[in-house]
């Protein structure tokens, strides 16, 4: 058949319709997929869990369902990675802890469920800051993941495995997690496309809870289109979620040729000021400017401020953390100390040993935001905040369609920048994680390169379950860097 | 704002080393810093807004009604799927520490 062996730097759906045409068969793309992961992995540490064996298995399978002229979902064939916090059954997940290095998933998350349904080949269990907190890679028992651009440099967190994998062409596609911004900022740093669906949109059953308010799974990609198609087989109303919406997501709308003559674009001059580096500001408006050019009308808008919602989330994040994580305890599955004399040491040797330090320090803030000790208003004060903040983005979308930030205030740092210092680290979230605490949909999008030669990330936000006009104002902005 | 590190952790059932006490202590302390902004932000608007209406009443408000499960029996984990994962087990069952003294 093809002769092609770069299969596996081209998108899924290129990769659906040579699959369709009999240009390629599922076996090879796979195959192309585990040769770089093969040659590159001990660089890029983007695998926790790599399943190779079930994933040709797999591609063998769809094969056969062509040849037999099968009707087939356009994902069938396609090699996915997975965050690992996301189940897959008879598979580990681990959430890059120790404490749970030996779990392995007995039944399947319902996007895994779905992902099946649509054949898909899973290629492997992705790396992750631990229990997803962190926002560089860099907080992982597995070791730190590099960013495939730059191996000097971090890929973003907390989703860095799933972007880094997809950078660097170990995977086609892959299912993130975000809770204040980790899909998002680790899409800008490796140059990708990531969305952060509407909260209900997608169903969080087998995604391991981190803050579960404030919790999101969603679609990494190399361009638009392929977010799409994966968004569209994982949203939907899930009975296993109680939070899962059953909204008609449209799923057949078609995302081109959209004109965007008279949308409403809201901009904040506070994404644009301090704390945001100059080429950062300087590249998202020229991709804003280039939508005024078009008919696009430009509006400010009364955004909150990353600062005062950076504090709502370290108030609402820690609270609901450390209870979500109370279950790891060394009794029923995971990891167990092996010294201890009694029940009590039994769990605070296991929780001693088996959480990384910023785990650590956000379930004792968190036991703190909860206990007598504190202040009792302080997590009032942040739930009160998140109302704020919802009812004030209401407000901001009567008066525009939809609303463009940076996605992070820099490109990639290096290595050991950040991880002496909490707060610093933090603000990476700075531009994203208002978005989380007012459950809207925001896709991050490449928009250029800094200096340092890494990418540069803009976001669009849109109200409430508004996916499909996100990706068709996306799907102009690609076009138009693809055309520069 | 005071706290004792090593009380909480010892709450949270967390066994901290004296360095990670010295370590977690100041960088928690920068963190509830940074959160003690929101001390400064005027919560009256809003509260007038919700004359009368509880703290949890308030949170409630406005929330989208959850859709549960219709209440019927459907299969579940088998105990062998549900010990597999256990650390320590023994004739399908889980075995931990003495824990009446």
């Amino acid at each position: 058949m093809s002769l092609n062996n770069n299969l596996n730097n081209l998108t899924a759906t290129k990769l659906s319709k040579m699959l369709r045409n009999k240009e390629c068969s599922a076996v090879e793309i796979s195959k192309d997929v585990f040769k770089t992961i093969n040659n590159i992995e001990k660089d890029i540490n983007a695998y926790i869990t790599i399943t190779e064996e079930d994933a040709l298995k797999k591609a063998r399978e769809v094969d056969e369902k062509i040849s037999k002229g099968e009707a087939l979902s356009p994902l069938a064939g396609i090699p996915i990675g997975i965050k690992d916090n996301i189940c897959l059954k008879g598979v580990k997940t681990t959430c890059g802890s120790k404490i749970l290095s030996n779990f392995v998933s007995p039944y399947d998350a319902t996007v895994v469920e779905r992902l099946k349904n649509n054949d898909v080949v899973f290629t492997g269990k992705l790396n992750l800051d631990e229990f997803a907190m962190g926002s560089s890679g860099e907080y992982s028992y597995f070791g730190k993941t590099k960013n495939p651009i730059n191996l000097e440099y971090v890929p973003g967190g907390s989703s860095s495995g799933p972007v880094a994998a997809v950078a660097a062409g170990e995977a086609i596609m892959s299912l993130g997690s975000d809770t204040g911004g980790s899909i998002r900022v680790p899409a800008a740093f490796c140059g990708l496309v990531g969305l952060k669906p509407t909260y209900g949109a997608v169903s969080r059953y087998g995604l391991v809870a981190l803050a579960s308010s404030l919790d999101h799974i969603g679609p990494i990609a190399k361009t638009v289109d392929d977010t799409a198609m994966l968004y569209r087989a994982i949203c939907g109303f899930d009975q296993k979620d109680a939070t899962s919406s059953s909204i008609d997501h449209k799923i057949n709308e078609d995302i081109n040729n959209f004109n965007i003559k008279g949308l409403r674009i809201g901009v904040s001059q506070k994404y644009f000021g301090n704390g945001v580096d100059k080429e950062v500001v300087d590249n998202v408006k020229k991709s804003i400017k280039m939508f005024e050019d078009q008919g696009a009308i430009i509006k400010e808008v009364e955004l909150p401020s990353g600062e005062d919602a950076l504090a709502a989330y370290h108030i609402m994040l820690p609270a609901e953390a450390s209870s979500n994580l109370a279950r790891f305890d060394g009794v029923k599955y995971g990891f167990r100390a092996k010294e201890y004399n009694n029940l009590e040491e039994m769990y605070e040797n296991t929780r001693g040993e088996g959480f990384g330090q910023e785990v650590k320090r956000r379930i004792i803030l968190g036991t703190f935001i909860l206990s007598a000790q504190s202040d009792s208003s302080i997590y009032a004060k942040g739930r009160f905040f998140q109302k704020k903040i919802i009812s004030q983005m209401k407000k901001v979308f009567e008066q525009c369609d939809i609303v463009i930030t940076p996605s992070a205030p820099s490109t990639a740092f290096k290595f050991d920048n950040m991880t002496n210092d909490p707060v610093k680290m933090y603000m990476n979230d700075m531009c994203t994680v208002f978005v989380n605490i007012a459950g809207l949909p925001a896709i991050s999008l490449p928009c250029g390169t800094g200096q340092n030669g890494l990418p540069i990330g803009l976001q669009i936000i849109g109200p409430h379950f508004s996916e499909n006009l996100i990706f068709k104002v996306s799907k102009l902005h690609e076009n138009f860097i693809l055309n520069i | 704002m005071e706290f004792d590190v090593k009380k909480i952790a010892k709450s949270a059932r967390l066994k901290i080393t004296k360095e990670e006490e010295i370590i977690l202590k100041n960088s928690i302390l920068d963190i509830i810093n940074m959160i003690e902004r929101l001390n400064q932000i005027d919560l009256v608007d809003f509260g007038s807004a919700n004359n009368n209406k509880s703290f949890e009443d308030i949170l409630l408000q406005d929330l989208p009604s959850m859709k549960y499960r219709d209440d019927i029996a459907t299969k579940s984990m088998s105990n062998k799927e549900l010990i597999s994962n256990a650390p320590k087990s023994l004739a399908g069952c889980i075995i931990v520490p003495k824990i009446v003294e």
